[in-house]
């Protein structure tokens, strides 16, 4: 039958795809999206001729990929948009060690593992969005403070489910402990103006629209928002990086890792160093509004109109550590 | 609500017309308690549409319809739903998702007393006990039967019937036809059976109604039509007719087997002359009767075709008769004609 | 037991349904694993409120859609209207439209900045207030008037394939209209109304895309969270078990509930229902009826997505569009060759020896009720071990590294189609060859035709009008499919929806509206086939 021969001759054309071609590549399995990645690909490509094979999916579901995959997976690079997963991979092993330089001095310690197993490529803050018109400047403290009853009703933040709230709230629990933590969620979600809904861009809408006066997001969003066509739509809004005594501001990075079964892993090292060159840093903070892991790069206007902000001191390898911590204390004080 | 019963039908003047042309014109027709009136005809004469103008599925275009002593159609209206019909199909319609006693009880309120009503109808049909069963479990005829007591329990003023024996098989078609008659005979219902088989009308209709192209060609009882047909098409329904066209002569039809009478001498027309078998026999003494050379013949069962040279003509003429009398013909090739059992009709 | 064993083709429809149960094993197998503290904490707190949300989705979902459904398949079988010819066909076209576009437009259009927000405003003089639409209602509206069409199509068939002979008896027997259709035309179509209810159930449990934009916290959403976010996938697979359980225990229920009655049409003549023509209000109700599902469930959305499109055009993207139309539309080219393939064997099987292929069959058709992502994991485990096995069998002995052959090529991803959506193509071919008398086999085994001429001379030449529209079926669905493609898929290789879902979650809704436009597009071409396919029949 001719459709029986076509899905043979199919299948077996598929089997045979991945048998590798002679020319240099590396395979990165990123978790921030194909349409974001892929200016930095097209750069990397130029200029050292490496091809790049990418698959892109939620971190969790690369985790899982790799992990399914075993000894033989042909991951070299683990790309993700936040600490957490990064720690969760090398807490299984995922990881191999690179001792670079290049590596070791552009990046920061706090940025990376420990044990250089993973380096952060890219930072944010989750600052706090709120309206000019209904909040005034007293009520902006750190992040604890945002638990006081003077906010009833008047919160809004995404849904638990997101890994930037979880790692938030691991650093919480990293700061304060885990008792004092599950009091402040507690009291953070008597404070919503309306369940979880949507991401964080939607969380600035609702406060411009009027559904509630002061939203936690990730810095880029705004600065983005900001940035685009509709910033008339946002021009009630303020940005406040939170800190305090204690705690200074929650940064989170995007970083990646070498996978211990790489394939082409001095093609993935390369990849990753390639990463923290000024040319690809300029390109995380102008094209995706984020800072650069390495100091002193330019960075765009709207940027550097923020100005400076006190970090906390809390490693980023923190995250993943209390990540299932986090979980399961948003899911007993009812953070949908 | 039910209408007052009295059992009879009564239709005056009925016209109907649909868009491809097909019409009823100017139908009357009247059926009495306990009748069972036979509307015959080929498919698209109009003999569904009339049941269906009966039933109110559709409305006609001029006439009256008086169901019992009140009118439902005409100068005044009444719906299907008040009109207090039962109705079999052809595709005898049991509801397939409800056992026998819920399509039985189907018109009815579920209450102590219509249960027994229900069990009732099922004894009267020869159902009893087959209150839980499902139709898919029974047979044709037995499927028939509970159409009929559904029909029934919604106490009928007429009963209207759509071919409703044409799905059941030939052995046991008839047991199951007599039975159904005959409980609607005992009801005193009166009936409008409509087919296309006349094997069906002449044995089990009071009266036959004979439609074609939407107008009534004949009527009578079954004899009546077979003896005394008033149109060639009931003719050749009714019964085996030996066909011939002629022309007449001075108020004489010549055939091989003798002279026919007809009542215009003026004019020299053609004619369709249509003999059934029973014209002929062998006279009782050879003085009588016409003297036959058997050319060939052909055994067909009850019947004998005969062929046989035409005087007249000059060709070869084939004609029917009884077997039993063929058996005689052979050895005295005398053949007597009775003239009474031949129909003229102007030919078309 | 001989006899069964020469059946070379019940065999080969058991071993075919082996393979795609296999991934469904796994999901159950993790089932029996004890539970531990997560599975605990799970239980403790958020699982009432998953199964809770759950129930109430297709709840609603299940209301909204049987009312949309069996209206206007009630309104276009029974009666003549204007337009109604138009409207007969538009009211299918929803099923073009992957439901969580519905979730993308919706969202926007009602989102702050959104233009029915800002029409709102301008006539009402508010302040810029926007609808919520990230919630359990927003999910309820889009499977609403993205599902009805399944109930629509098969109750539409029912009730034009319906004996005249049953409404007119009813309407003898005294009843009126509103009774003839309670008692009796909604009672003989229960059959196509489980059996659309059935299909919108699980594709709202299965869905992705929805859940995941809207911010839904559905069992399925918990599913994912235990298995990705949690790392525990012990529960996931209790969940995933959970899910499958209820759904073959509804399935059984219902069986039950029909008992010893029949709902197959018996009638030998199909006595036609003559429509009645309609006119003023009447039509007027009519033609709303059918035209607001359509309004919401096509036009709104196609428009929206269009008007998108038109500001993203000039922009150059960085991906290279022709091939990620092309390589979507091969996958879900092979993918539905190899469902019907399977389903012609297996559906074939069954009819050589029911008693011993049918359960096989049945519990492979379950694979349409597991969430891509559980399906596709449950795909990898064993095909990640087969790979493994291998590559360490020809390191041993040959010295060679075959590396993932299996897993990281097309076959993982169009097996966890075939896992998914082998139901589909099941039900398709099922209903064509029931056509088919047995006669015909009978006569044809006399003449000397082995059972494989049989299958391919006669019953794929009579039946094609059903195995197309199950090729069609399965083509739409894989076009459209997220979840199990993320995962599994091989490098390089994107398909348009996950590209327009990455672009939506990052707000790119403009440039999202290309490819989503193309699989739409895409997708009208098997639904223009598949009613043409209904309309002969």
């Amino acid at each position: 039958m001719m459709k029986k021969n076509n899905i043979l001759l199919l299948l077996i054309f598929s089997i045979l795809i991945p048998i590798d071609a002679w020319s240099e590549e590396v395979n990165l399995y990123s978790a921030r999206k194909e349409h974001l990645i892929k200016p930095l690909i097209e750069l990397f490509e130029k200029e050292t001729g490496i091809t790049v094979n990418l698959v892109t999916a939620k971190a969790a579901q690369l985790h899982e990929r790799i992990l399914r995959e075993g000894n033989n997976s042909p991951a070299d690079v683990l790309l993700t948009t936040d600490a957490g997963n990064l720690w969760k991979a090398s807490n299984v092993n995922f990881f191999q060690k690179i001792n670079s330089n290049i590596l070791l001095e552009k990046i920061n310690q706090k940025y990376r593992d420990p044990q250089n197993r993973w380096f952060g490529l890219s930072l944010r803050a989750r600052v706090i969005v709120y309206s000019l018109d209904r909040v005034s400047p007293n009520e902006l403290k750190g992040y604890i403070y945002l638990a006081d009853p003077r906010f009833k009703k008047r919160l809004l933040i995404r849904s638990s489910s997101n890994i930037y709230n979880q790692s938030l709230i691991a650093h919480m629990i990293a700061k304060y402990g885990e008792k004092t933590t599950e009091k402040w969620a507690k009291n953070l979600v008597n404070n919503f103006a309306r369940d979880p809904a949507g991401g964080d861009r939607d969380q600035i809408k609702a406060v411009a629209a009027g559904d509630g006066d002061i939203a936690i997001v990730n810095s880029y969003y705004i600065v983005k928002m900001l940035d685009s066509d509709k910033k008339d739509l946002f021009k009630n809004l303020g940005i406040y990086f939170p800190s305090d005594k204690d705690m200074g501001v929650h940064v989170n990075i995007s970083g990646a890792g070498l996978l211990k079964n790489a394939p082409n892993s001095i093609n993935g090292a390369r990849l990753i160093e390639f990463l923290v060159s000024d040319k690809a840093q300029r390109l995380y903070a102008f094209t995706n509004y984020e800072y650069p892991v390495v100091k002193n790069i330019e960075v765009s206007k709207n940027l550097k109109y923020l100005g400076n902000f006190k970090e906390d001191t809390i490693d980023t390898s923190e995250y993943g550590r209390l990540a299932n911590k986090a979980i399961k204390l948003a899911d007993r004080v009812g953070w949908k | 609500m039910h209408m007052e019963t009295n059992n009879t039908l009564k239709i005056t003047d009925l016209s109907h017309s649909y868009k491809n042309g097909n019409s009823i014109n100017n139908f009357n027709l009247e059926v009495g308690p306990s009748e069972v009136v036979c509307i015959l005809g080929p498919s698209g004469c109009g003999k569904t549409t009339l049941l269906r103008l009966i039933a109110g599925f559709e409305d006609p275009t001029a006439g009256q319809i008086e169901v019992g002593n009140n009118i439902v159609f005409g100068k005044n209206y009444i719906p299907t739903e008040k009109r207090s019909i039962g109705m079999l199909f052809q595709d005898i319609a049991l509801f397939p998702h409800l056992s026998v006693k819920n399509n039985v009880g189907f018109s009815l309120s579920n209450n102590k007393f219509n249960e027994k009503v229900i069990n009732n109808l099922l004894k009267k049909v020869g159902l009893e006990g087959f209150s839980n069963r499902f139709g898919s479990s029974m047979s044709g005829g037995e499927q028939q039967r509970v159409a009929l007591a559904r029909a029934l329990a919604n106490n009928p003023n007429i009963m209207l019937l759509d071919e409703p024996f044409g799905s059941l098989d030939a052995w046991s078609k008839y047991d199951i036809a007599y039975d159904i008659i005959n409980i609607l005979k005992e009801s005193k219902t009166p009936t409008i059976m409509v087919t296309h088989d006349p094997q069906e009308a002449m044995k089990l209709a009071d009266r036959i109604v004979v439609m074609l192209e939407g107008k009534i060609i004949d009527q009578g009882s079954p004899i009546n039509l077979y003896q005394n047909p008033k149109h060639s098409f009931s003719a050749r329904l009714m019964g085996h007719v030996s066909c011939y066209i002629y022309r007449s002569n001075n108020g004489f039809i010549n055939t091989p087997f003798g002279s026919i009478k007809i009542n215009d001498s003026t004019v020299n027309n053609d004619y369709e002359i249509l003999i059934r078998p029973d014209a002929f026999t062998i006279p009782k003494n050879n003085n009588q009767g016409i003297d036959i050379e058997i050319l060939r013949f052909k055994y067909r069962g009850q019947l004998t075709e005969i062929e046989i040279n035409d005087n007249i003509k000059g060709n070869n003429v084939k004609f029917l008769i009884y077997s039993n009398v063929f058996e005689e013909l052979r050895m005295k090739n005398k053949l007597l004609f009775n003239k009474d059992w031949a129909f003229v009709f102007p030919n078309k | 037991m001989i006899s069964y064993l020469k059946n070379g083709w019940a065999l080969l429809s058991i071993f075919l349904s082996l393979i795609v149960i296999m991934p469904i094993l796994t999901v159950i197998f993790f089932f029996i694993i004890p539970g531990d503290t997560t599975w605990i904490h799970l239980r403790e707190t958020v699982l009432t409120s998953y199964v809770f949300n759950s129930i109430i989705l297709i709840l609603f979902v299940s209301i909204g859609t049987v009312l949309i459904g069996a209206i206007n398949a009630w309104l276009v079988a029974m009666y003549i209207f204007p337009y109604k010819k138009y409207l007969e066909w538009l009211l299918f076209m929803p099923l073009a439209i992957p439901s969580y576009a519905l979730a993308y437009v919706y969202a926007d259009l009602l989102g702050y900045g959104g233009f029915i927000t800002n029409i709102s405003s301008f006539i009402f003089d508010d302040n810029l207030k926007s609808i919520n639409f990230y919630s359990i209602y927003g999910g309820i509206f889009v499977f609403v008037f993205s599902l009805y069409p399944y109930v629509y199509l098969l109750m539409r068939q029912a009730f034009i394939s319906q004996s005249a002979s049953y409404t007119e008896i009813a309407k003898i027997s005294g009843l009126n209209p509103l009774k003839i259709i309670y008692k009796v035309s909604l009672p003989l179509s229960r059959p196509a109304l489980v059996g659309g209810v059935s299909l919108v159930v699980m594709e709202t449990l299965a869905d992705y895309g929805v859940s995941d934009y809207l911010g839904i916290n559905t069992f399925t959403k918990g599913i994912y969270k235990a298995w990705f976010n949690l790392g525990d996938i012990t529960s996931a697979g209790k969940l995933s078990a959970i899910l499958l359980i209820t759904i073959a225990f509804i399935i059984t229920f219902e069986r039950k509930l029909r008992g010893k009655a029949q709902y197959n049409n018996e009638v030998r003549s199909n006595k036609h229902l003559k429509m009645k023509t309609l006119y003023g209000t009447y039509a007027v109700i009519a033609i709303m009826a059918c035209f607001i599902p359509v309004f919401f469930g096509f036009i709104i959305p196609l428009a929206t997505i269009i008007f998108w499109s038109f500001s993203s055009i000039d922009i150059i993207y960085s991906y290279d569009f022709i091939s990620l139309a092309f390589s979507s539309f091969g996958l879900a080219l092979s993918a539905s060759l190899l469902c019907v393939m399977f389903a012609l064997i297996i559906v074939f099987g069954m009819r050589t020896n029911s008693k011993l292929v049918s359960p096989f069959a049945r519990v492979a058709s379950l694979g349409y009720s597991i969430p891509g992502a559980v399906a596709a994991i449950g795909i990898l485990i064993p095909l990640a071990w087969l790979d493994n096995t291998i590559n360490n069998i020809s390191l041993k002995y040959l010295n060679y590294s075959t590396g993932l052959i299996i897993t990281g090529s097309w076959c993982a991803l169009l097996f966890a189609y075939l896992v998914r959506f082998l139901a589909l193509s099941m039900q398709s071919v099922e209903n064509s060859f029931i056509k088919i008398s047995k006669s015909i086999d009978y006569a044809a085994k006399i003449l000397g035709k082995s059972n494989r001429k049989i299958l391919t001379n006669i019953h794929m030449k009579i039946g094609w009008g059903g195995i197309s529209l199950g090729l069609l079926i399965v083509f739409v669905d894989v076009l459209k499919e997220l979840p199990a493609t993320m995962i599994l898929r091989p490098f390089g290789l994107s398909t348009l929806a996950i590209k327009a879902h990455e672009l939506a979650i990052d707000e790119r809704l403009n440039d999202a509206a290309i490819p989503l436009l193309a699989i739409i597009l895409v997708c009208l071409i098997p639904l223009y086939f598949l009613i043409k396919v209904i309309r002969q029949e």
